[in-house]
């Protein structure tokens, strides 16, 4: 790394914008990466304890006469997968609260509690039936209270496993079982890992691992997986739409407000007064032409998938929307918010406005929201970002970059799409068989996931963007959510015209559906649309995951949430490349476990590969010899 | 003379040598110490052009430092450290600029490497988690 490319990204707003924070002596993410050099080894290697108050202890294996064992003696093994273990449950606890949340706020809607009302009613009969909810001669509001207390009770009842493990296909729940980490209920094993990675209980880290493992399933069949469903019951399951995307969306002559964060519980009220008349109106009094709207990473996915509101930007990009000073307000809830931006706004007219009782910075403006009173907070947090415009200094810089793209495809809207190419004489609709007979042909070579965050550890968007431009040119399908989607759209590849960048093969099953050959499912714990679809396709095919032509990666991941989704991504038999290591490297015997004797007993494992090129072909080669053993 | 030695393949990064400096420079004696102080470390592991380096007093023999002070109030030890003598002293900073190591740090006053000469031995070594430093009489 030279020290005067600091600031390495594909996206060409992201550079004009960090050149220009530069020049103003604006401080930001690559700056700060920068300063941080070195980081330390020992953490980078995962052999730091701090679990206990004997400690700190490290292991130092560079030297020969370096301590080998922490004071109470935990190993290398020891260490790293603790502390790898806890990262997972941080990780599926940030998922299954998310979750949580949604979960209430449809509890709340079916009380007639507050703003929000059911959207999506047939999405939540399928629900209803598949969690054995009485829906004969019931009214609405009743069905959904009932399934919203079921899904407030998967985190913490006492006996039986999550409901919807059932979606997985029978092999995959049945080595669950075998394997004896089949998630109970989110709370516990999240509880359990912490417990178990206490000082002086679990030593062995296989065992380590595969509790972590339980946990991470936790979040993916569990807390994402509530998250994205009862979402989509009340919020409408999204369907395509072309959107704009990149910090060029952001308006000179308008009031211009960004959500930023997780949860679409806050944004869709955002949304809903943004639209409001009286606000409007002030918008125009204090001289803006209006509102304009825009998300930036996970919310930001949430509200175009529904909404079709402009994609702003992705984790790297959340301090340059503000630099651009025509951000009236940033709005955050929870998760990738930066603690910087407060520092930054002071630079700025924009205001901080957080509104988590889970997520406070010193310095922001503090807007508590709650689900019951969502419009009216939503209201009181639009007017302030309104009343803001007038505060806006001179000096301001809209980069000219946004790029179009459709997105929208959820799991419905992809088998909606599906239907179009379905023989409705020969075969049933609704089902994934032409997405099977196209893998099956071989004109489809498979399908891969690519998620995840933003890392300087890699340069900024490059990785998502070359290995999707890899992948599709090697005639696979892929699909993507959370940063990964921002960073896709953005280079052009949801729009049609990327099949341009396609096989002849992906290119014609694109042509014909009239889709883009990269698919937006959604936000992160969106992921847990992509194992609904995985799980369909094997049970069609009647393999398990595992044997499927499929592979995921997360070429710029940072997050312990990205950790969870990793793990319970392996644990459900996928094949996983991340772009950069998870801090394990200081034990072979955990590597080795994590890359390697994983897929003897779950069929999948990870790999660690930061080269986009070298990772698509690992991919392929890997999908190639899945086909082989399907013999197709 | 104390040299002391880099090993940069051993070194991790983890800065205990700097932790170990400041403190050991405090009137406490302790990290906390220090930084309630702002003593600063006199040894510093950086990143430059990819690579680790070491920003430590060299313990030259014919130091730019001493020639680059208008009031001459740097003066060379003779076990080869820098003293300041802090009633001359402006704290102007062309030392600082003058050192090729990066080793010159103004804490209000220039603060440079002693060696630890009122202990036994270098602090930042013997903390060393690694032995990336090691000390070497000469």
């Amino acid at each position: 790394m030279k020290e005067n490319i600091v600031c390495r990204t594909f996206d060409k707003a992201t550079s004009k914008l960090y050149e220009y924070a530069r020049e103003n002596g604006i401080e930001t993410v690559w700056d700060r990466a920068l300063a941080m050099q070195p980081q330390c080894g020992f953490g980078e290697m995962g052999l730091c304890c701090t679990n206990c108050s004997m400690g700190p202890c490290r292991i130092v294996k560079i030297t020969d006469d370096g301590p080998k064992k922490g004071i109470c003696g935990a190993t290398e093994e020891v260490m790293a997968s603790r502390n790898f273990a806890r990262a997972v449950a941080a990780g599926s606890a940030a998922h299954s609260d998310h979750g949580r949340d949604i979960a209430e706020a449809l509890y709340h809607a079916a009380n007639n509690e507050g703003d929000y009302v059911i959207k999506d009613e047939e999405k939540l009969m399928k629900i209803a039936k598949e969690w054995n909810v009485q829906t004969e001669k019931r009214v609405l509001n009743e069905i959904a209270r009932e399934v919203a207390l079921i899904a407030l009770e998967e985190f913490g009842k006492p006996f039986g496993k999550l409901r919807f493990l059932e979606r997985a296909p029978e092999k995959r729940r049945a080595l669950w079982d075998e394997l004896g980490i089949t998630p109970r209920a989110i709370d516990r094993e999240i509880v359990q890992v912490m417990h178990s990675t206490h000082m002086g209980c679990d030593a062995d880290y296989r065992n380590i691992i595969n509790q972590a493992a339980r946990a991470a399933l936790a979040d993916g069949w569990g807390g994402s997986m509530i998250g994205t469903e009862l979402s989509d019951v009340l919020f409408g399951t999204p369907k395509p739409k072309k959107v704009e995307a990149n910090l060029g969306v952001l308006k000179e002559n308008y009031v211009n407000i960004i959500v930023h964060g997780h949860e679409p519980t806050l944004s869709e009220a955002i949304v809903i007064a943004s639209k409001d008349p009286e606000l409007l109106e002030l918008a125009k009094k204090q001289g803006a032409e209006g509102i304009n709207l825009a998300g930036m990473c996970c919310t930001g996915n949430e509200i175009t998938m529904r909404h079709g509101v402009p994609m702003a930007g992705n984790f790297f990009q959340q301090e340059l929307a503000v630099v651009t000073g025509v951000v009236e307000a940033m709005i955050v809830d929870v998760q990738c918010i930066m603690p910087s931006l407060s520092d930054l706004v002071k630079c700025y007219h924009t205001k901080l406005i957080t509104t988590s009782p889970k997520a406070k910075i010193p310095g922001a403006v503090h807007i508590e929201f709650n689900e019951e009173k969502a419009v009216e907070i939503a209201k009181k947090i639009v007017r302030e970002a309104v009343l803001n415009f007038k505060n806006r200094k001179n000096k301001t810089f809209i980069p000219e970059e946004k790029a179009e793209g459709i997105i929208g495809y959820s799991y419905e809207s992809i088998i909606k799409t599906l239907d179009k190419v379905t023989n409705s004489f020969a075969h049933p609709t609704g089902t994934v068989k032409p997405l099977v007979d196209a893998i099956k042909s071989g004109v489809l070579r498979g399908a891969a996931a690519i998620v995840g965050c933003n890392n300087h550890k890699v340069p900024h968007d490059m990785s998502h963007v070359n290995l999707a431009k890899e992948l599709i040119k090697r005639d696979i399908l892929v699909v993507t959510t959370g940063c990964g989607a921002h960073a896709c759209i953005k280079a052009g590849l949801m729009s049609l015209d990327a099949v341009k960048y396609c096989g002849k093969g992906l290119a014609t099953c694109c042509e014909l559906l009239e889709i883009p050959p990269v698919l937006h499912m959604g936000s992160c714990v969106d992921i847990s649309r992509i194992l609904t679809l995985l799980s369909d396709v094997a049970k069609f095919m009647g393999v398990d995951i595992s044997d499927l032509p499929v592979a995921a990666a997360a070429p710029e991941w940072m997050s312990e949430k990205a950790q969870s989704i990793g793990l319970y991504a392996v644990s459900s038999g996928v094949y996983v490349i991340l772009g950069v290591a998870p801090f394990v490297t200081g034990s072979e015997n955990v590597v080795k476990y994590l890359t390697s004797d994983m897929e003897k007993i779950l069929g999948g494992k990870f790999e660690v590969e930061s080269d986009p090129v070298k990772a698509a072909e690992k991919i392929a080669s890997h999908i190639e010899n899945k086909r082989k053993i399907l013999g197709i | 003379m104390v040299k002391i030695l880099f090993e940069k393949d051993k070194c991790l990064g983890c800065k205990t040598c700097e932790l170990a400096c400041a403190a050991a420079h405090s009137k406490s004696k302790s990290i906390l110490g220090a930084i309630k102080e702002k003593k600063f470390s006199r040894i510093r592991i950086k990143v430059k052009n990819g690579k680790l380096k070491v920003e430590q007093c060299m313990l030259c023999s014919d130091p730019r430092c001493i020639k680059a002070c208008p009031v001459g109030a740097l003066e060379r030890r003779e076990n080869g450290t820098i003293k300041v003598n802090d009633i001359t002293c402006t704290g102007c900073g062309l030392c600082q600029e003058a050192c090729p190591f990066d080793a010159i740090r103004l804490c209000v006053l220039p603060t440079v490497c002693d060696r630890c000469m009122e202990g036994d031995e270098p602090l930042c070594a013997k903390a060393c988690p690694t032995k990336a430093l090691k000390v070497k009489a000469v």
